[in-house]
């Protein structure tokens, strides 16, 4: 029998398993302290202990049942697997839109396979047509795994993957392109490609989900299907975030790639613009832009391609009691750029000051943002800001510190002359840094007061 | 027995539901009382529920597959009537763990123990390693999808008369949320249940009569409360009734919620399955078998579109829909009677409005059952149309295009399914004691192993501690009531009392009288409640103090009542010095006291001189002194007086 029929099992527990000669997906009559249970193995956990042996009841549920108390198993049948999503034969109209569909990995791009324990692409386009048919009333979808990586695990690697096969598609004719990503750092894939793939002619939207497809309450579909009808009728030629608005299915919100930021580990309506409001509301048979100044679609496949990246860089939560040798340490390890996150307006404690100047005089561009996320980085209010900016500490404006240091790292690609890099930095290429805020891009409601209670029990299902 | 005629509900016995194989299960499932909800850290509410909510959200679910791969067909029925789900929430008791907006906490450890308590109760042995799994509900009663369950105890039973019931199975899970309303393609409901802990206890089909279920469901919820683990009053303990008689599938009757209806819902379900199963004789006699089933589907527009017959006007004036489906050869079949005053056509008619979301009865019209809808020159023209002759019969439906193609085939299926048998199905209790189809009964498919919580340890030192909780159950409990003579109409209320531990202690401790237990514990408390004052702050302590001044004779009988109103009342620190028996002198002086105050007042009957001195004493010495002293010291002072005898 081959390793993989006893996945996750070790010690004492495989070799109860090998002595019964039974395996994993076997079904089985266990004889355990004079009960009889009957059952089907399943694998274990690779970092579970080895004296138990998991069973799937003929109920459905599971059970471990302890090595130790087993005194023979029974071997009935192998269960074999069926897989019922069926493929499905995709249609063609030629009269609909292209759109392809990029798959990085993520929740989204995934299904459990509970026959392997493994997390399986789902993004065949036959796969997806079982699964969400409405996708293929918008476009003619064509879909491309590029990678199966986990958000945490992207890096320079896929952006440069990622980037490329967005401008190879452009140039392809697509009318529109979705990137299916992991949520976690979707906001660092969406600043980077809006600074790599500048002035597109079509929407190139990414899309994740919070909740895996393989739970009923699971968001893929309905972002799915916001983001292919973005791609295939929106006249947004943008890089943008797709994701669900109100904590209801009710809506989902199209956010600007640079302004787009997860702001809560779990909720299905994590993503937000910060500082600004979102480009559109987008519902299937809908798609609402909320303001005008946003790239529009074009015939044409021309768009500035400037594909770079320096892994050399840093972003630096500052903390008060931050110590000079967290900076030290960058610099004497050959770090090109630092973003801090700075405290309040954008300021650090004195003690770092000397650790600062000896970074900014040894060539190292050092820019601040601000933690508190709203707002901009304003460094003459106090005296602090003032000294902090005498050492060589460029303000960023309001860009978001996720935003600023992926502009960075490609800014640093590109050039290595100082002005230039301050000059490219502070120049807003996609809408990264704006020019005012609007008064109702800093709308964090506190909850329990009763007008909002209120107000909350009206627009109930959209918020 | 199938040849006779079904009993009416007041005639039938044991023996004639043994005639007919009757057969049932019971799933029970009772919440647990802990402070907080089983997977987040919310307040458990307890009932009764208010209809108070915060906001409101809406949802949609569908279907995912298991780990085996395939598709659940209740799963799948559900989706098939894509709803729009709304839930009312409170956010008082609802976090965002409930709305899936947030992964599980780790499951509740109190909830755990008394789980685990139960399990070694009903003689379960304990599950090694716990594995918490989600079953899926596309109902939309768990906002996730999915209810969090885990298999605590295996192979458990209990005995009962005579007879040893077993379970299989108990497992602890996430209580659902509650439906209130289903209409068209939205479903509603009220949150203020979600999440809270439940223990399902789920019996082989050992009971032969609904009777018999009846009395152990009551035996079992006896066992619940004399432990106190659990939570009380409306809507705490549910059932599910599994049935089947000779012939049939199973059938689930959902959300049991009152004992007592136990025996008509049973009556009702074996009736609609032996009628079924006849009728199902009876298409065979004219040749309707799986095989040769025919259905034909017409399209009724142009016959019916001027009809007066409102619903079927409403539906062609907003662009709906109307069909028929000839049954040919069905003639008598639609209106063959199933439940007590239900009939097939009303088998059909559910099934229409839960999976086709027709809500608004009537939904269909058949033709056995015409009056009161389309004209008389309507039903010719339709029959004339559809080419069906008087052996023939059929079912017109109407409403939104998608919505009336999901009926077609519903209709078609159901009417199918009858030259089978009965469908296995789960139907809900309606008030009246019938029943009403809910869905397809899902299977072991809709169970996924839940990935969002680590496996759980059962250590043995774990069980053995709780073991050693085990109190004594009801039956011993019972016994023991028995042996010391209470009065057999107060022994339940004793046994389920949640001070039950101390009425044994006060009764073999401090040889108190069962008699004067029941005064106090079923009468005068509640007596007090019912005054406003919450027995609840009474602690056992008090009680137990109490009564210890009682047994010592530091307080009287009649103390105790007042000494345990002080209590309630926040003025323990009263008791010792206002509650000492009354002395001889203090006798005298309050009846001083009361000779003055009479004199002072006239007596319009002065043969009552003696009753009102009684009274006026009592009030004085109120608690430190028993009526029965004072009415004979009042006696013997007035016979003194008068030289005669009063009493």
């Amino acid at each position: 029998m081959e390793a993989t029929g006893y996945k996750g099992y070790k010690g004492k527990a495989l070799s109860l398993l090998k002595s019964f000669g039974v395996s994993v997906w076997s079904e089985v009559k266990i004889k355990a302290n004079g009960n009889e249970i009957v059952g089907i193995i399943l694998p274990r956990s690779e970092i579970a202990d080895d004296s138990h042996i998991v069973v799937k009841l003929r109920s459905g549920y599971n059970i471990g049942i302890s090595v130790e108390k087993i005194t023979s198993i029974e071997f009935i049948e192998r269960v074999e697997h069926h897989q019922v999503l069926q493929k499905q034969e995709v249609p063609f109209d030629p009269d609909k839109p292209n759109v392809k569909l990029i798959s990085t990995g993520g929740t989204i791009a995934s299904r459990m396979n509970y026959r392997t324990g493994a997390v399986v692409p789902a993004f065949e386009p036959e796969e997806l047509y079982a699964f969400v048919p409405k996708l293929f009333d918008y476009c003619n979808l064509t879909t491309q795994k590029l990678y199966s990586v986990l958000s945490e695990d992207i890096g320079p690697e896929e952006w440069m993957g990622i980037a490329s096969a967005v401008a190879n598609d452009i140039e392809a004719g697509y009318e529109g392109i979705v990137i299916g990503h992991g949520t976690d750092t979707m906001h660092y894939t969406s600043a980077l490609l809006s600074f790599i793939i500048q002035n597109p002619p079509i929407p190139i939207v990414l899309v994740g989900s919070q909740r895996s497809s393989d739970r009923p309450a699971s968001d893929a579909p309905l972002n799915l299907i916001n983001s292919v009808k973005v791609a295939a009728e929106s006249d947004i030629a943008e890089v943008s975030v797709c994701a669900l608005g109100p904590t209801s299915d009710n809506y989902g919100l199209l956010h600007r790639g640079t302004r787009v930021r997860k702001m809560h580990s779990s909720h299905r309506s994590t993503f937000r613009t910060i500082g600004d409001i979102p480009l559109a509301i987008v519902k299937a048979d809908e798609i609402r832009t909320l303001r005008k100044d946003y790239n529009k679609r074009r015939k044409d496949r021309q768009f500035n391609f400037q594909l770079a990246f320096e892994e050399k860089v840093a972003l630096i939560y500052y903390y008060p009691n931050m110590k000079p040798d967290i900076i030290d340490a960058l610099v004497d390890n050959g770090y090109r750029g630092i973003v801090i996150a700075g405290t309040g307006l954008g300021h650090v404690n004195r003690q770092i000051y000397p650790a600062l100047r000896r970074a900014t005089d040894s060539g190292v561009v050092v820019f601040m943002t601000v933690q508190t996320l709203w707002g901009y980085v304003q460094m003459y209010v106090y005296e602090t800001g003032r000294n902090i900016m005498e050492l060589g500490v460029v303000p960023g404006a309001n860009m978001l510190p996720e935003v600023a240091y992926m502009k960075l790292c490609w800014v640093l690609g590109r050039t290595n002359k100082p002005e230039e890099i301050k000059e490219i930095m502070l120049t807003p290429i996609a809408g990264e840094i704006t020019e005012r805020e609007p008064i109702d891009a800093y709308l964090i409601f506190q909850g329990g007061i009763p007008e909002i209670d209120d107000w909350l029990k009206q627009i109930s299902k959209n918020f | 027995m199938s040849t006779l005629l079904f009993k009416d509900f007041e005639e039938i016995t044991e023996n004639d539901y043994r005639a007919i194989g009757f057969r049932a299960g019971l799933e029970i499932h009772q919440q647990l009382d802990t402070r907080q909800k089983l997977f987040c850290r919310c307040p458990a509410p307890h009932p009764p529920y208010d209809d108070f909510f915060h906001i409101e959200i809406a949802r949609t679910l569908r279907p995912a597959l298991s780990e085996l791969g395939e598709i659940d067909p209740s799963i799948l029925m559900e989706f098939k009537s894509q709803k729009q789900i709304i839930y009312k929430i409170n956010r008082d008791t609802i976090c965002t763990y409930e709305l899936d907006q947030s992964p599980p906490f780790e499951i509740n450890q109190d909830a755990l123990d008394i789980a685990i308590y139960y399990c070694l109760k009903f003689n379960a042995k304990i599950v090694d390693e716990i594995y918490v799994c989600r079953k899926y509900h596309l109902d939309g009663s768990i906002p996730s999808g999915y209810q969090r369950t885990a298999m605590i105890g295996l192979q458990g039973f209990y005995e009962f008369k005579g007879k040893k019931i077993h379970f299989p199975e108990i497992t602890l899970e996430e209580d659902a949320a509650r439906e209130i309303s289903d209409k068209y393609h939205i479903r509603e409901y009220f949150t203020d249940r979600l999440g809270i802990p439940l223990i399902e206890i789920v019996t082989e089909p050992s009971f032969t009569s609904p009777q018999e279920v009846k009395e152990f469901a009551e035996a079992i919820r006896n066992e619940f409360l004399a432990t106190g683990e659990v939570r009380k009053g409306s809507g705490t303990l549910r059932m599910d009734l599994n049935i089947s008689i000779n012939g049939s599938e199973r059938c689930e009757i959902k959300g049991v919620d009152k004992i007592s209806k136990i025996p008509i819902l049973g009556y009702n379900e074996a009736l609609r399955q032996w009628n079924l199963l006849r009728l199902r004789d009876a298409l065979h006699t004219r040749n309707i078998t799986p095989e040769n089933f025919k259905a034909t589907v017409y399209d009724l527009h142009n016959v019916l579109k001027h009809t007066f017959f409102y619903p079927i006007q409403q539906a062609i004036k907003n662009n709906g829909e109307v069909y028929c489906i000839k049954l040919p050869n069905w003639a008598g079949f639609l209106k063959w009677p199933t439940q007590r005053y239900t009939t097939f056509a009303q088998e059909i008619s559910e099934r229409v409005k839960v999976i086709a979301c027709l809500t608004d009865y009537p939904n269909i019209i058949v033709s056995d059952i015409i009056d009161n809808t389309i004209s008389r020159e309507e039903i010719d023209k339709t029959k004339k149309f559809i080419g069906a002759t008087s052996n023939d019969g059929f079912v017109i439906v109407w409403g939104p295009p998608e919505d009336v193609q999901i009926a077609i085939e519903e209709i078609k299926n159901r009417a199918y399914e009858a030259t089978i048998g009965v469908p296995s199905e789960s139907r809900r209790a309606l008030p009246e004691g019938t029943t009403a189809f809910e869905r397809v009964l899902p299977g072991p498919q809709r169970m996924y192993p839940d990935t969002d919580l680590p496996h759980i340890n059962i250590s043995k030192s774990r069980v053995e501690r709780l073991r050693l909780k085990l109190k004594e159950s009801f039956s011993d409990r019972v016994k023991w009531c028995e042996a010391f003579g209470f009065p057999p109409s107060a022994i339940k209320r004793i046994c389920t009392s949640d001070r039950y531990l101390l009425i044994k202690e006060l009764v073999e401790k401090f040889r108190i009288h069962p008699n004067f237990i029941v005064r106090i514990f079923l009468e005068f408390l509640p007596f007090l409640e019912k005054r406003g004052l919450k027995t609840k702050v009474l602690t056992n302590e008090q009680i137990r103090t109490i009564f210890a001044m009682y047994s010592k004779g530091e307080i009287l009988r009649t103390g105790v009542f007042s000494a345990i109103e002080f209590a309630m009342r926040g003025e323990c620190d009263k008791i010792p010095s206002h509650l000492y028996p009354a002395t001889n002198d203090e006798l005298e002086q309050a009846y001083n006291q009361a000779v003055e105050f009479l004199s002072q007042n006239r007596i319009y009957h002065n043969e009552k001189r003696a009753e009102i001195l009684t009274g006026y004493i009592m009030r004085i010495l109120r608690g430190r002194v028993e009526g029965k002293t004072v009415k004979e010291f009042v006696a013997q002072k007035l016979e003194k007086e008068n030289g005669s005898n009063w009493i």
